[in-house]
C-alpha cells in the first residue's frame, strides 16, 4: 500500500515517498487522541460546578491541559511518525484546545471582545447592512469580515449568532493549524520540524482563549498564515500556471483580511515588505534571480490604504492612541515617573501563586534559550533563506514585547503581538530541537526533555496570557429546580430592551455596558471618555453630573456596586457568596453606589441589588429612544 | 468523465437543494444548518479552486485548505458586494450571490477540466484497522461526554441569587398607572412584602408575595394624579426591617 510523506530519519528529516505494506496510516494517532481526550474530560469536570472553588480545581485544570498536549508532544518528537499522523496530531490538538474555550462558556459569548463583535453581527442581521454603530468600539464595525461570515451562516441555516460564531471560529482554528503546518513544512522542508513548530505555536499566551474568541483577529490571522503558505509555495514552484493561480488565491485572501482586521493586514504588509527586501538583498549578494514579492507587498499596502481612507478612517486614531499610550508608558518607566506594571497581578489585584510566577518566568527563559539555539542552528544551515530570515526577525521582536509587559499601557500591545511573533519563535525553537533530535537519534531522553519543555511553555503561556480568576469557567447560567437563572447584567439588559426598546443612550460600568451593548442592543458608553468612570465611581455635585450627562446625551445611567463591574472580562457573572456589602475591596461604598438617590426627581427604575438603573432623561433632556 | 466532475456537480446539486429548501422553508433549523454550512464554508471555495487549478497539481491537503480559506474569503467579499445593493445581507440575497458564485465558478471549472484530456486522479488509499477505529470511537465518546457535562447549566454552588424590582409607567392608559414587577432569581422560594408610597405616604401594601426561583410578579398600581413621587420598597419576609430593593418614579402631570 502506498503511503506518502513518511519521514526517513537518515534523510535528515526531508519528506520522501516510501512504500509500506498494510501500515496503518494514522500510526499511534487514535491512541494518543484517546489519551488526550481524557484531558478534555478533566477540564470539563473542573468547569462544571462540582469543582469550582475547590482546591482540586486548579490541579485538574492543569492536569487536563497537560494531558491534551504532552502525549502529542512526546509522539511528535519521535522520528518514526508519518506525515499524515503528524498533521492529524497537531490538528486534533489545536481543535481540542478550541474545545476548552468552547466549554469555558458554551451558552453565550461573555469575553469583552466577543460582546463587541456580537453586537456588530446583530446589527447586520437586524439592519441587513454592514458598518452599523458600535458605541464602545466604533472602529470594529468597519472591519466586518468575521460578522459577515457569521451572519451568512446564521441567515442561511437558521442557527443562532452564537452557534454560527462558534462554527466560524472553529473552522478558522482548523485553517490556522493546517496552514501553519504546511508553512513550516515548506520552509523547513521537514514534516517533523513542522509538527513541533505548530505544537510550540500553541504555547503562545493567547492561543488557548484569546485567539479562540469570537473576534476579528481569530479569523484574520488564520487567513494571514494561509497567505504566507500560498506565498512560500508560489515562490518555490516553477509551474507558471500554479504561480498565477496562487497569486489569484493570495489576492482574494488578502482582500478578505483587509476587510476583517486592521492589525493583521498591517502585519502582513510589513512581513511582505521585509521579505521583499530580503529577496532583493539576496539577489544582489548571490547574483541569482530571486522571487519578486514587491508586487504583492505593494498591492497589499495599496488595498489596505484604500480601505483605511475610504471606509475605516477612524482606525488611525484608535490605533495611534494605543501605541502612543504604550510609547508614553515606556518613556515614563525609563524616566522613573511610572513605577511599572506589577507582573502576575490581575486587574483586581489578585497575585498569582509562587509556583505560577516561577513557571511564568521559567517559560520566558526557556523561550529565550530556544530562540538562541534555533538562531544558532539556522545561522549554520539556512542563513540565506529569506523566509527564515524574516521569521527569525519576528522571533527577536518577542524580547521587545517582553519589555513592554513591564509598562502599564504597553502590556496590552505586548500581549496582542504574541500570536504574530510566535510564528517565528515556534519555528526557531522547533528547528533547534529538530536538529538536536537528528544529532542524537538514539537518545530517547531528548523526547522527555522536549515534552518537559513543552509542558513549561504551555503552562507559562496560559499563566502569562489569562488572569487566574478567568481560567476556570464561571457560571453564566444556573439551574435551580429545573429553572435557569441568569446573572444580573444579562437580566438588566433583557429588561431594558423589552421595556424601553433598543438604541437608548446610556452610560454604565464596563461589564454592564458590554452586556447592554450586546444583549440589550443599547448605545452604551463606558470607560474614561466623557469622565464616565469618574462620574460613576466618585461623589460629585449635581451640577457637574448634569453637565456630563448632557454632554453624553444619555437617557439612562447604570450603576453597579461591585468594583469588578469595571472589568469587562470578570464582571458579567454571578456574585460569589460570603462577601458582605461592607467589604470595600469588593464593593463601592453606599454613597457612591446610590449616586442619584438624593435627587428625588431622577426615577430609579430598576434595582437588582448590585445593579441599579436610573432614568436621567429629565437631567440630560433626552427622553426619546433614538 | 462524469466521475471526474462529481465534486463540482455535487456542489451545484447542493446549491440547488439549498435554494429549494430556503424557498420552501420545510426543514428544521438543525437540518437546514447541515445543508447551509458547506454551502457557505466549502462549496464556493471548492468551485473556485477547481476553476483556478483545473489540473490535479495541488495536493489534497492544499486543495482542502485553500477551499476552506477561499470560501471564507468569497463570503467576506460577497457580503461587501451585497452591502451596496438595496437588498443588503439577508437570506435570499445570500442565497442568490453564493449560488451565482458557485454556479459561475463551477461552469468555468467544468469547462477548464473538459479541456484537459488526460487528467491524473490519484486514488485515495487509506487503511484504518478496527482497533484504531475503536480507539477513535472511544475518544469521540469521551469528548462528547466532556461537552455534555459543560452544556448542563451550573448548580447554584458558591453564588448569590438575587431579585429584581422594577417600575414603569403603564403605556396606553389614561390615568396615572404604574407597572411594578418583581423577578426572582433567588436560589429558593422567597417571600417578600412590598410597600408603595406616594409623596412619602403609604398607599398600598402587599404583605406576603411568594415567588419561586425564576418566577415573576407584576401589578398595575393607580396613583393620584398630579405631581408626585411614587416609591416601591421591597422587603424579604425573613428580614423585615431591612430594605431589600427599592425603585421610584416621578409623576409630572
Amino acid at each position: 500500500m502506498k503511503v506518502l510523506g513518511i519521514e526517513d530519519a537518515r534523510s535528515g528529516g526531508q519528506i520522501s515517498a516510501v512504500h509500506v505494506h498494510r501500515t496503518p496510516t494514522l500510526g499511534r494517532l487514535p491512541g494518543v487522541v484517546l489519551l488526550s481526550s481524557f484531558g478534555l474530560l478533566s477540564i470539563a469536570l473542573v468547569f462544571v460546578n462540582g469543582l469550582v472553588g475547590t482546591t482540586w480545581a486548579d490541579l485538574f485544570y492543569w492536569l487536563g491541559l497537560l494531558l491534551i498536549i504532552l502525549p502529542v508532544a512526546f509522539r511528535l518528537f519521535s522520528l518514526s511518525v508519518s506525515r499524515l499522523e503528524r498533521i492529524g496530531l497537531v490538528t486534533y490538538t489545536g481543535l481540542s484546545l478550541y474545545l476548552v474555550k468552547v466549554m469555558h462558556n458554551p451558552f453565550m459569548f461573555t469575553f469583552s471582545d466577543e460582546l463587541l463583535h456580537y453586537r456588530n453581527a446583530d446589527n447586520i442581521l437586524g439592519s441587513r447592512f454592514l458598518f452599523g454603530e458600535n458605541s464602545i468600539l466604533p472602529v470594529s464595525a468597519f472591519y466586518p469580515g468575521l460578522e459577515t461570515v457569521t451572519t451568512a451562516i446564521a441567515s442561511l441555516s437558521g442557527l443562532s449568532l452564537f452557534t454560527s460564531g462558534l462554527l466560524v471560529i472553529g473552522v478558522a482554528r482548523l485553517v490556522i493549524m493546517l496552514a501553519l503546518y504546511l508553512l513550516f513544512e515548506q520552509v523547513s522542508r521537514s514534516s517533523r520540524v513542522a509538527g513541533l513548530a505548530v505544537l510550540l505555536y500553541m504555547a503562545n499566551s493567547n492561543f488557548l482563549y484569546w485567539s479562540a474568541q469570537f473576534s476579528y483577529e481569530s479569523l484574520s490571522l488564520p487567513l494571514g498564515i494561509l497567505v504566507l503558505y500560498a506565498l512560500v509555495k508560489q515562490t518555490s514552484t516553477k509551474d507558471r500556471q500554479m504561480k498565477g493561480g496562487l497569486t489569484l488565491v493570495m489576492l482574494l485572501l488578502i482582500s478578505a483580511i483587509i476587510i476583517t482586521h486592521h492589525v493583521t493586514s498591517y502585519a502582513l504588509f510589513t512581513f511582505l515588505v521585509i521579505l521583499s527586501i530580503a529577496y532583493s538583498f539576496l539577489q544582489i549578494r548571490t547574483k541569482r534571480k530571486q522571487p519578486n514579492t514587491w508586487g504583492l507587498a505593494l498591492v497589499t499596502g495599496g488595498l489596505t490604504l484604500i480601505w483605511l481612507f475610504l471606509v475605516a478612517n477612524s482606525t488611525t486614531d484608535y490605533l495611534s492612541q494605543i501605541f502612543k499610550q504604550a510609547f508614553a508608558s515606556v518613556l515614563l518607566l525609563f524616566t522613573g515617573e511610572e513605577s511599572g506594571r506589577a507582573l502576575f497581578t490581575s486587574s483586581v489585584g489578585i497575585i498569582a501563586p509562587l509556583w505560577e510566577r516561577m513557571v511564568g518566568i521559567g517559560s520566558v527563559l526557556l523561550i529565550f534559550i530556544g530562540i538562541l539555539s534555533g538562531l544558532f542552528v539556522l545561522w549554520r544551515r539556512r542563513r540565506l533563506a529569506p523566509f527564515t530570515i524574516v521569521l527569525a526577525m519576528a522571533a527577536q521582536l518577542y524580547f521587545v514585547a517582553l519589555g513592554l509587559r513591564f509598562t502599564g499601557a504597553g502590556w496590552e500591545v505586548a500581549n496582542r503581538t504574541s500570536e504574530f511573533l510566535f510564528v517565528g519563535i515556534a519555528y526557531l525553537i522547533a528547528f533547534g530541537f529538530g536538529a538536536l533530535r537528528l544529532r542524537y537519534p538514539k537518545n530517547h531522553s531528548i523526547a522527555f526533555v522536549f515534552t518537559g519543555y513543552m509542558a513549561i511553555l504551555i503552562v507559562g503561556g496560559v499563566i502569562a496570557g489569562w488572569p487566574p480568576d478567568l481560567r476556570i469557567s464561571k457560571p453564566t447560567l444556573v439551574s435551580v429546580n429545573g429553572t435557569t437563572l441568569q446573572p444580573q447584567g444579562l437580566v438588566a439588559s433583557s429588561w431594558i430592551l423589552a421595556n424601553h426598546g433598543s438604541d437608548n443612550q446610556m452610560i454604565a460600568p464596563t461589564s454592564d455596558a458590554l452586556m447592554m451593548l450586546a444583549y440589550g442592543r443599547q448605545h452604551a458608553k463606558t470607560g474614561k471618555i466623557y469622565a464616565i468612570q469618574e462620574l460613576l465611581t466618585k461623589k460629585h455635585d449635581l451640577k457637574w453630573q448634569t453637565e456630563i450627562l448632557q454632554t453624553v446625551q444619555t437617557r439612562f445611567v447604570v450603576t453597579d456596586r461591585r468594583r469588578v463591574s469595571w472589568d469587562g472580562m470578570l464582571g458579567p457573572y454571578f456574585s460569589p457568596t460570603g462577601v458582605t456589602l461592607t467589604n470595600e475591596v469588593f464593593f463601592f461604598p453606599a454613597e457612591i453606589f446610590n449616586l442619584f438617590d438624593e435627587q428625588a426627581q431622577i426615577p430609579r427604575i430598576f434595582d437588582s441589588g448590585d445593579i441599579v438603573i436610573y432614568d436621567v432623561g429629565g437631567l440630560s433632556s433626552v427622553t426619546q429612544t433614538k | 468523465m462524469l466521475r471526474r466532475q462529481s465534486d463540482l456537480l455535487l456542489g451545484i446539486l447542493l446549491t440547488l437543494i439549498l435554494i429549494g429548501l430556503a424557498v420552501s422553508s420545510i426543514l428544521p433549523p438543525f437540518l437546514q444548518g447541515l445543508v447551509a454550512f458547506p454551502i457557505v464554508l466549502f462549496v464556493p471555495g471548492n468551485a473556485l479552486i477547481r476553476a483556478i487549478f483545473p489540473e490535479a497539481n495541488l495536493t489534497r491537503l492544499d486543495r482542502f485548505l485553500f477551499t476552506v480559506g477561499l470560501s471564507l474569503g468569497v463570503v467576506v467579499l460577497s457580503g461587501l458586494a451585497l452591502n451596496i445593493t438595496p437588498w443588503g445581507l439577508q437570506t435570499k440575497s445570500w442565497l442568490w450571490i453564493l449560488s451565482l458564485v458557485i454556479l459561475v465558478t463551477s461552469v468555468i471549472a467544468l469547462w477548464r477540466r473538459w479541456q484537459i484530456s488526460d487528467m491524473e486522479l490519484t486514488p485515495v488509499e487509506f487503511y484504518i484497522p478496527l482497533r484504531q477505529i475503536l480507539l477513535l470511537g472511544l475518544a469521540i465518546v469521551v469528548i462528547g461526554l466532556a461537552l455534555k457535562l459543560t452544556l448542563t447549566p451550573h448548580l447554584p454552588d458558591n453564588i448569590q441569587g438575587y431579585t429584581s424590582l422594577w417600575i414603569l409607567p403603564e403605556l396606553g392608559t389614561q390615568s396615572d398607572v404604574l407597572l411594578i414587577g418583581i423577578h426572582s432569581q433567588e436560589l429558593e422560594t422567597t417571600n417578600y412584602s412590598l410597600q408603595f408610597t406616594y409623596n412619602g405616604e403609604a398607599i398600598q401594601k402587599f404583605p406576603d408575595i411568594s415567588l419561586e426561583s425564576g418566577s415573576q410578579w407584576q401589578y398595575n398600581i393607580s396613583v393620584p394624579s398630579g405631581q408626585g413621587l411614587v416609591e416601591a420598597v421591597l422587603y424579604r419576609v425573613d428580614s423585615p426591617g431591612i430594605i431589600y430593593r427599592h425603585v421610584s418614579f416621578t409623576l409630572n402631570k
